[in-house]
Formats: C-alpha cells, structure tokens, sequence
C-alpha cells in the first residue's frame, strides 16, 4: 500500500481503521490492474471531483468492488474520487498503455487552470503530467513498436494443419519411416517462417513510427518556422491560444503527443504566450473560428474536454452556460499558452477515444 | 419504532454519521479542544447564532444538519455561561454525538458549498489528553480534522490563581497530540484566546501574559506544526463596567467572523 494512502482516504473519514485502509487499498490495486481505455475517461473525471453521476460511476464502481466487494455501489461520492485517484497515482508510476494516456489526458483536461475540486487532485496532476512526458519519450524510443504476432494467426493455422495433414499420411501410407524427420524439418520451417515474418513486420512498423517520427519533428520544425514568420494575427484575439492547439494537434502524429509540446506552444505563440484571458472570453471569440468548431465533440461529457466542448456548445447556445456545464468559471483566467495546450490535449484525448474499438 | 437516521434526527452527528456526510461530500472537520469551562459550547453556539442575524462576512447559512443540536448548545451556552462557580463541564464526556454541521455558501466566489463539521467535546477530554499520550492515540478524529482549535480560557488567564494551570494545560494538549502523532507538520492549529473582554478587564499584566503564551507556543510547536494561528474571541460578552471601559465596546461574536473564514480559507 501506498503509504499515503490512509491519509488520503482521511479526506473521507472522521475515523479510520486500517481494516479499512487495506480493504480499499485493494479496490485500488484492482483498478490499477483492470483499468481499460473503457473505463479511463470517467476513471480520471471522477478522481478529479466530477460529478459521478454526470459522467458514469457503475463502471468505476464495478472496477473497485473486484477488489474490494464492500465498495458501495452508490453514494460516498468523495470516497470513489479518493479510491479512483489513488489508483491513477500508482498506475501512472507503471508501464504505459492507452487506458492510462486517456486518463492522464482527461485528468489534466479537467483540471485546466488549477481547477481542483478534491484535495487529492493535486499529486493526481502532477502525476499525470510526469506520466505523459515519460510515455512521450517511451514512445519515441522503444525498441519494439508494437506487439509482434509472427504470421497472421489464420494463415499461421492453415499451414499447421497442412504440414500435420502430410505427416499424417505418412504416417499412414507408404513411408511410416519419414513421419518423424518430415515433422521435424514442417516444425523448423514454421518456426523460420514465423521469424521471417515477425522480422518484416517489426522491421515494416520500425520504418512506419521512425517516419512518422522524422515527419512529426520536420513538421513541427517547419510550423514553429512558419509561425515565426507569420505569426497568428492579434485580432484573433482570444481565439488565438485554441487555434495553436488545434495546429499542434493536427502535426502529431504520435498520440499522446510530443514531448516538450508545452514548449512548442510556447515558441509559436511568442509573446502572446503569456497573455491571459477568461475563459469566456477564449470562447466567445474561439465560437466564430470554423476550425474550432468540432461537432466530434457533441456526446463528450463537458468536463473532460471543456474548451472544446464549450465552444461547440456557444454556437447554439450562450458560452456561459457553455462553459459552467462543462465546470469551467468564466471567470478562470488563463494564459494563451494554457489555452493552447489544454485544447491540444482535448484533441489528443478524443483521438485515442475514437481509436477505442 | 425504528432509529432515525443519525445523519436526519437533526441532533448532533455522532463518528458513524461524521464519516457518512464526508464520504459523500467534501467537508472539514473542525476539532474544538480546550479544558472545563474554556468556552467551547458557547463559542459553537454563538457561531450559529451569528447565521441567524444574517451572513458572517461573505459567507452565508445554507443550512445545517444538527438543527436540533444547535438548539441544545445553545440551550447549555445560555443557561451556563459565565457562571463563576462552580465550574462544571457542559458537554458529556462519554457522549457518542459530538458533531455539529454547518453548510455554509461563500457569496462573493462560485465555490459551491462549504461543509464544516465541528466537535462539541467536553473538556475532561482535553484534560486526559494533557495527561496522557496513550489516551491522546485514541482521538482518531483529530488525525483527520482540518483544523485543531485550542481553546484558552480568557477568564482564567485574567485570574492570577488559575493562569499558569490554563497554560499549561495548553501546552500539555498540544505536547501530547503531538507525540501521539495525531497532530503533525500538515496540521493547522489554531489558538484561540476566549472571553477576550475578561482578559482586557483583567489585572495589569494579563495582556503581556498573552504575549508571552503566544511566545511560548510558538517556540515550541511552530515547527511541528503546518500552520499555528492565533485569535482572540468573546463569543457572549459580559456586561460589566460602565460606559466607556474597553469590555464595552467589545460586541457578541468578537472575533468569531476571523476565526470563522480562517477555517473555512484554509481549512
């Protein structure tokens, strides 16, 4: 057990026992071990004080109780978001997979401009943002790209059942004497096809990620250029941090982005950078921007893509209402280059939800 | 008959209701602490009393449910305040329902609601923490309270018979919940300085006292401590002298708004 842990789940106790504590620690552990790109996104809303019922808690709840079964299935709202961002902490701290990209994205997301709605969120974040660096750079740098299946399991089936269909016949036929030999020269032959093609495909993804590394590096190379040149005109104003976003958005090629992208952002838009502005005001002046504009994001729950889907929903709506339904102040001030990476990372998100099968 | 829901019987929470409201929404426990006759109940009572003149500074009443509880300590604070002798503990030392809650909405900023549950403890509680480390392990809550309010009584610190008991017992609540590790270097204690106008009708010498109890505690625990805060209360002011003398010109509720949003910003 992590040994903040009893602490933390302090936030949701007058008094604890450690009974308790390791009961729920075990929730943890199961969340930690069973969290699918699913579940991820109402994972990390609820850890970062969402409304449970806004997003969908049964399947976080389902994810707990595998562990802990004394978990409630309703209400002890506070206690989920404890239980859920202790188990985003200790995951962040393991491997990478997409279940965990999607949860540090929505964390983040949903949290922007320091938006914390439960004391836990704090190490959640910083967490999250050491999580996405470190997948930033793995991705980039791993040896193997992807898994690697050897023969497509189909064609690798038929070849079986060929190779014991000959062997058998010897068997059965004329030549008893080559059954053993022809089996041990089928299996050899298997085992290098099966290398050769692992080979190709390793070799083919390698090829693959390497130029999509080497194009998303010229890419970016070429736009922070390009923006040096051209800069984004000033009368956009407000709109003008979501627009870098999206453009940053559109050159990654690696989800879930790449390392440094805050300082990328922070290149292009220069002096504007660091120019603040309320958040109604980013989307007053970003609901006129066609390209901001992204109906993808009609179904998302507010609160884990709150710049994109405030601005969608200001078009037909006011971006006030807009933006307290996404759990947004519009008041919040924030500087373009916030702006900026949070609509970034909205876009990220949503790509590796639409990937989900 | 069936029980009524501790958290619905509108009378004080006791540990199982405490832990049913903070798991289901975001709420500070505030632990009041302080020896026999320190002024807890009263300054509880007075608390919600000023809510129902109107808000306290920016924050306003949005309800409470220990309505019932409320009465009571009101009930106790009233009829018991201020009664020089004998002194007598208000509050049951055994008794399981200790919390009062007050859900409070700040109108100045969108921050939603702030719940705060604070304990109405007897003060033998606070003499046993003095005495021993052991019993101080035993107050599970104060690991969990936001804020540790230590009360002092301002009518013993006047009394030149009685002050050095009342700071040392301060100091022995606060050594002891600190070797017992219920309090730590996250903890947020506030001191609290009651029956303010006793001590400034008090014989010469009484405020330098306070200066170097303030001192004293700080020296002492500062560092051990997330934060230490000092405040100066009188929650029900007596009425003595005559017209121009500084007790006069305190109100009911002197200091209580400070000591208020300091649990509710911080906490």
């Amino acid at each position: 057990m992590d040994e903040r842990f009893p602490g933390w789940l302090r936030i949701a106790y007058a008094s604890l026992d450690d009974e308790l504590a390791q009961r729920r620690w075990l929730g943890v552990s199961s969340v930690v071990e069973k969290l699918t790109p699913l579940e991820a996104p109402s994972v990390a809303l609820i850890a970062a004080g969402c409304s449970p019922i806004s997003v969908g808690d049964a399947a976080s709840r389902a994810l707990i109780q595998q562990g802990d079964d004394t978990f409630p299935s309703e209400g002890a709202d506070v206690e989920l978001a404890i239980v859920l961002g202790a188990a985003l902490v200790e995951a962040f701290q393991k491997r990478g997979n997409r279940a965990l990209d999607i949860a540090a994205l929505c964390t983040l997301n949903s949290t922007v401009g320091g938006n914390f709605r439960v004391p836990l969120v704090k190490p959640v974040v910083a967490d999250a943002e050491r999580y996405l660096d470190r997948r930033a750079e793995h991705l980039r740098n791993r040896e193997t790209p992807h898994r690697t299946p050897g023969l497509p399991p189909e064609a690798h089936a038929q070849l079986k059942k060929a190779m014991a269909a000959v062997a058998d016949s010897f068997a059965e036929g004329d030549l008893p004497g080559a059954e053993t030999p022809f089996r041990e020269v089928a299996t050899a032959l298997e085992d290098s096809l099966v290398g050769f093609a692992t080979s190709v495909q390793v070799a083919v993804r390698r090829a693959q990620r390497d130029s999509a590394i080497e194009w998303e590096a010229l890419a970016l190379d070429g736009w922070t250029r390009r923006r040096l040149m051209d800069p984004f005109p000033a009368p956009m104003g407000a709109a003008i941090g979501p627009l870098a976003g999206v453009e940053l958005a559109s050159i990654s090629r690696i989800v879930p982005g790449p390392s440094r992208a805050a300082q990328y952002l922070e290149q292009v838009l220069g002096e504007a950078s660091t120019v603040e502005h309320t958040a109604l005001d980013v989307i007053t002046a970003s609901s006129d921007v066609p390209g901001l504009v992204d109906a993808r994001f009609r179904d998302m729950p507010g609160p884990g893509w709150p710049f994109m889907k405030a601005i969608l929903d200001s078009v037909s709506g006011s971006p006030t209402q807009g933006l307290k339904s996404c759990g947004l102040s519009p008041k919040r001030r924030i500087t373009t280059s916030a702006v900026a990476l949070q609509v970034f990372r909205e876009l990220a998100s949503l790509r590796l939800i639409e990937r989900i099968p | 008959m069936t029980t009524p829901h501790p958290v619905l019987s509108g009378k004080m929470l006791s540990l199982a209701g405490a832990n049913e409201l903070k798991k289901s929404v975001m709420t500070d426990i505030i632990v009041v602490a302080g020896g026999v006759n320190a002024g807890k109940t009263t300054l509880l009572s007075s608390l919600y009393d000023q809510f129902m003149e109107g808000p306290v500074g920016n924050l306003k009443f949005a309800g409470t449910l220990t309505l019932r509880g409320f009465e009571e300590v009101g009930y106790t604070a009233k009829t018991t305040s201020r009664q020089s002798s004998p002194i007598v503990d208000h509050t049951d030392i055994g008794a399981d329902e200790i919390f009062l809650h007050l859900k409070l909405v700040n109108t100045e900023a969108q921050i939603g609601f702030k719940h705060l549950l604070m304990t109405d403890w007897s003060g033998e509680i606070s003499r046993r923490v003095s005495t021993s480390v052991e019993f101080a392990r035993t107050l599970d809550v104060i690991r969990s309270c936001a804020r540790f309010a230590l009360l002092i009584d301002g009518d013993r610190i006047a009394n030149p018979d009685e002050r050095q008991k009342e700071r040392t017992l301060a100091l022995l609540v606060l050594r002891s919940c600190l070797d017992a590790t219920i309090l730590g270097d996250e903890s947020n204690c506030d001191i609290v300085f009651t029956k303010w106008d006793l001590i400034q009708s008090g014989p010469p010498g009484t405020i330098k006292l306070i200066e170097q109890i303030k001192s004293d505690i700080a020296g002492d625990f500062a560092d051990r401590l997330g934060t230490l805060t000092f405040h100066e209360t009188a929650a029900r002011v007596q009425t003595v002298g005559t017209g121009e003398s500084a007790v006069d010109r305190l109100a009911d509720g002197y200091g209580l708004k400070e000591l208020l949003h300091c649990w509710v910003g911080n906490s």
